[in-house]
């Protein structure tokens, strides 16, 4: 699809659906940035602006500049834009991550910088398990004297989807939605307290 | 990614969209984001792009005709076939068909605009490919 063509199909899209997809993408991305990279890079300070609003305008932006193509045959409209907002947020963590690197310059600069990006990736995984460390810790917390929470997340822990979770606790999934939900809500109060 | 791969947190994420379905009021108070103001100015910024996006459609286009406008008018002067050259004249003016044929090459982007200046170029790229009467 050309970029005219690609204007075209995005301007052919009604507000009502954009209304929809911009809640559903709102969601997504605020998600992201609360429970996986709530640091550094995506600060308001780094950002200029509230971070959620920063990739959903940016990821819009960036399909209807045609700097990102909509790769229709593979995504929905929400999916390219969960995809471009993504890789924006993966470009900024990049960005704070190899600002923290510093080059050396000598005749072996190559080797160096060779181990300098070798330490990057260690970096980035040391990273992760540091994030899913303090997930564990957020989980814990949040269920700690409430029986029914502790119980999801011993079944969130064993299990892989919604199915699971409900054939393992022998509950239907209303039931599973109302107590993520307020997993979910203990969870971001969790991470607000801790920001302050 | 299969759900296998998946870390505790990707998997969390995914009930937790999942859960938020139809409760998009309560996701946007945890966020402590006001729904109505932020879904608003996120709706003005999309309706920003689509008037900047149907300005550049607009102007691809305009410029496409042009060019083809150009051509068109460069193969029929360098034919030398008088009965269509006749009709360049009736369309531009008889004032205008000998500048064309003296400078069509020469003339820039902005010239050939000057020219079409009050001609809708459709008309003229259509009037240029009506068989010939004879």
């Amino acid at each position: 699809m050309d970029k005219n063509e690609q204007s075209i199909r995005l301007n052919d899209v009604k507000d009502e659906e954009w209304l929809k997809i911009v809640t559903e993408l709102t969601k997504w991305v605020g998600m992201k940035l609360r429970f996986k990279t709530q640091y550094g890079a995506h600060s308001d300070y780094n950002l200029g602006g509230n971070p959620t609003a920063y990739y959903v305008d940016g990821a819009v932006e960036k399909l209807f500049t045609g700097e990102w193509e909509w790769k229709q045959e593979k995504y929905t409209l929400l999916e390219q834009l969960q995809v471009i907002a993504g890789s924006m947020m993966s470009e900024n963590v990049r960005k704070a991550s190899s600002a923290k690197i510093k080059m050396v310059p000598t005749e072996t600069e190559e080797l160096i910088n060779l181990a300098d990006r070798e330490d990057y990736w260690e970096e980035e995984e040391e990273e992760k398990e540091e994030k899913n460390r303090l997930f564990d810790e957020a989980l814990a917390a949040c269920s700690e004297g409430d029986e029914e929470l502790s119980l999801y997340v011993m079944a969130l822990q064993a299990s892989q989807n919604m199915d699971e979770i409900c054939t393992l606790l022998a509950w239907d999934k209303r039931k599973v939605y109302v107590v993520q939900r307020k997993l979910h809500r203990k969870i971001c109060n969790y991470f607000n307290n801790k920001k302050e | 990614m299969k759900n296998e791969e998946k870390s505790l947190v990707d998997r969390f994420i995914d009930l937790s969209l999942e859960a938020f379905e139809g409760h998009e009021d309560e996701f946007f108070e945890i966020e402590n984001i006001d729904k109505n103001t932020y879904l608003t100015e996120r709706l003005n910024h999309i309706k920003r792009m689509r008037l900047k996006s149907i300005s550049t459609v607009k102007k691809n286009q305009h410029e496409k005709q042009l060019h083809m406008a150009k051509e068109q008018i460069k193969q029929i002067l360098e034919s030398g076939d008088k009965v269509k050259i006749g009709k360049l004249s009736q369309l531009f003016g008889s004032n205008y068909a000998p500048a064309l044929y003296r400078n069509l090459d020469k003339l820039d982007k902005h010239d050939i605009e000057e020219i079409f200046h009050d001609k809708n170029i459709l008309d003229i790229i259509e009037g240029l490919e009506k068989p010939d009467k004879e």
